[in-house]
């Protein structure tokens, strides 16, 4: 089973080696081809299962809550000034 | 016995008869971890003094008043790390309480360091670590089980009263099979992840390890229920779990599935869960043939919705608010993005997000994740089927004991396929427990094995109940690892 690692690393945003991608392509290779064993099952009148035990329309009474403030929410930024977080440059 | 050998029961007599204090709880740890620790490598990062100050202010008549707890550093525990063992959140440290920690805070407990696991819980020795390496304390040379592999040997190395660990597809249960203590999984939605970090959202659960049944029975008392800051969690009243502790198995009906008792499984591991069936029967439960029909197709199946939701999960790990940055200067923001992942993550983790990228991807998402969240609905249907039948499910925890560290570094389909018998009761969300049943010899070391038994969506009280019934009926859970982490037992 051929797999297209460098695409889906690119989808996925991850930098990969020239090692890393010959490597994970053999191993998702052995991997997808082990996963195959799926299409032995008809599946055409089951419906998906997304969570085991669905809930659903939760909400909770919309008042506000206190927030994390300055020092909690950039306490682990990996680069900051005084009090804001410092970006990479996006220009469109 | 020194006070880290005791379990919550036992710590909470002494502290209410007044034989001892939480303080001394916590320098008996201490020391342990001190002694014992440079060779298991349980904890990545430990707190002394803010847990020395939480045991002098312990209030000893709250539910866990006073009882150190380690806990899995995939959850959140307000200024201390939170690492998820990788190099990306290497430094990070947390802002706030998840709500199990606030809820263990509130019952006395005192959350007393950080063990280590597989990196963002991805894997099931604890050998992706990016951080540290932990061993088994029955055979320093083999895996403590994974991911929830630190917490597991805590506990069995008496380096921790108790632990939380977290189950995806096997995280609790397998270690504390391997490690020889007691691991439960909630059902899906028990128990609040607010403040877990996500890995595959569907299936995660945080769950207790400890070393009896009852003090699981205890830690998942004040842990479960609803929270508002988890909406997938389930508004069902908590029951009183120990209360029904004693009620005994008669008659309760007890399913073998024959699926998981198949050609490739360790003859030691079998004979021991053969026996621990045996000793059920001999207390009073009927057992009883249940068929699980699709369990074949378990391991694909999850190695699709699994990674699916973790490349989804992972994505929000950007070098932007937290975590890691790289420092080389990116020419876009996808260069920023490529090479902080690229740097931060582990081998195992960049190779569960591309695969879980690939198969939502367009063109494959339909062959791959549609198909696989329908086989997860037959998978469901077997054991609501099964358990028509059958009170709890009996199986083997893990096919074999644990392996040598470093023995299938090279293969992780075959890493996977070790996942086949804890995989599918997170598919189906339902609860499981894996508790000491004997020991395989296994190349001259004797290594613990564990007897899981499943029981159907909320069904805690009946797995506790049974596991319960069958420690008292026997002693594995009182034999200790070898030295030098144990005095000898004075108990028989």
């Amino acid at each position: 089973m051929d797999m297209d690692v460098r695409k889906a690393a690119d989808l996925a945003r991850i930098e990969l080696t020239d090692a890393e991608a010959k490597r994970f392509g053999g191993q998702l290779g052995k991997i997808l081809e082990y996963i195959d064993k799926l299409n032995s099952l008809d599946v055409s009148d089951v419906d998906a299962t997304a969570h085991a035990n669905a809930v659903y329309d939760v909400t909770r009474p919309d008042e506000s809550r206190p927030g994390f403030g300055l020092e909690k929410a950039l306490r682990n930024a990996p680069r900051k000034t005084a009090d804001q977080f410092i970006v990479t440059k996006v220009v469109e | 016995m020194e006070l880290h050998q005791l379990s919550i029961t036992e710590l909470q007599e002494r502290y209410r008869s007044g034989t001892n204090s939480p303080r001394e709880a916590v320098e008996s740890i201490l020391s342990a971890i001190n002694a014992g620790d440079g060779t298991i490598g349980a904890y990545l990062s430990h707190d002394a003094e803010a847990a020395l100050a939480a045991a002098d202010n312990a209030d000893t008549s709250l539910p866990l008043g006073g009882i150190p707890i380690a806990i899995k550093d995939a959850i959140n525990v307000e200024g201390q790390t939170t690492t998820c063992a990788s190099k990306f959140l290497e430094n990070f440290n947390s802002p706030y309480d998840a709500t199990v920690i606030a809820k263990l805070k509130a019952a006395g407990a005192i959350p007393l360091g950080k063990t280590n696991m597989d990196e963002f819980a991805m894997g099931s020795s604890t050998e992706n670590s990016a951080l540290g390496k932990t061993t088994n304390p029955w055979d320093t040379s083999r895996i403590p089980g994974g991911s929830s592999g630190g917490s597991a040997a805590a506990v069995a190395a008496d380096l921790a009263i108790a632990a939380l660990g977290s189950d995806t597809g096997g995280s609790i249960r397998q270690p504390a099979s391997h490690c020889g203590c007691v691991g439960l999984k909630p059902t899906y939605g028990r128990v609040s992840r607010f403040g877990l970090v996500a890995f595959a959202s569907s299936l995660d659960q945080i769950g207790p390890m400890t070393k009896t049944v009852e003090d699981a029975a205890r830690v998942l008392q004040v842990i479960a229920g609803s929270d508002i800051n988890d909406s997938t969690c389930l508004n069902d009243p908590v029951p009183d779990y120990v209360g029904a502790l004693n009620q005994g198995v008669k008659g309760l009906r007890v399913g073998l599935p024959r699926e998981y008792f198949i050609d490739g499984i360790e003859p030691g591991v079998k004979a021991a869960v053969e026996t621990a069936v045996q000793e059920l029967a001999s207390q009073g439960a009927e057992i009883v043939d249940v068929s699980l029909p699709h369990t074949e197709y378990a391991v694909a199946t999850y190695y699709i919705i699994a990674t699916a939701e973790a490349s989804a999960n992972l994505a929000r790990f950007d070098g932007v608010r937290y975590g890691h940055r790289s420092a080389i200067q990116p020419e876009s923001i996808v260069e920023h993005y490529k090479n902080s992942r690229a740097e931060g993550f582990g081998e195992e983790v960049k190779r569960r997000i591309i695969l879980g990228t690939y198969v939502l991807s367009s063109g494959y998402y339909d062959a791959y994740y549609l198909r696989a969240q329908k086989v997860r609905t037959l998978i469901r249907q077997d054991f609501t089927k099964a358990f028509e039948n059958v009170d709890v499910i009996a199986s083997p925890v893990a096919p074999a004991p644990a392996f040598k560290i470093g023995e299938n570094a090279d293969d992780p389909l075959k890493v996977y396929l070790e996942d086949i018998f804890t995989i599918a009761a997170n598919l189906a969300g339902i609860c499981g427990i894996s508790v000491p049943c004997g020991f395989s010899d296994s190349n001259g070391s004797r290594l613990p094995v564990g007897l899981q038994l499943l029981g159907k969506s909320l069904g805690e009280s009946k797995i506790l109940r049974a596991a319960h019934t069958y420690e008292l009926a026997t002693n594995w859970h009182l034999i200790n690892p070898p030295a030098p982490f144990h005095l000898p037992d004075p108990r028989p």
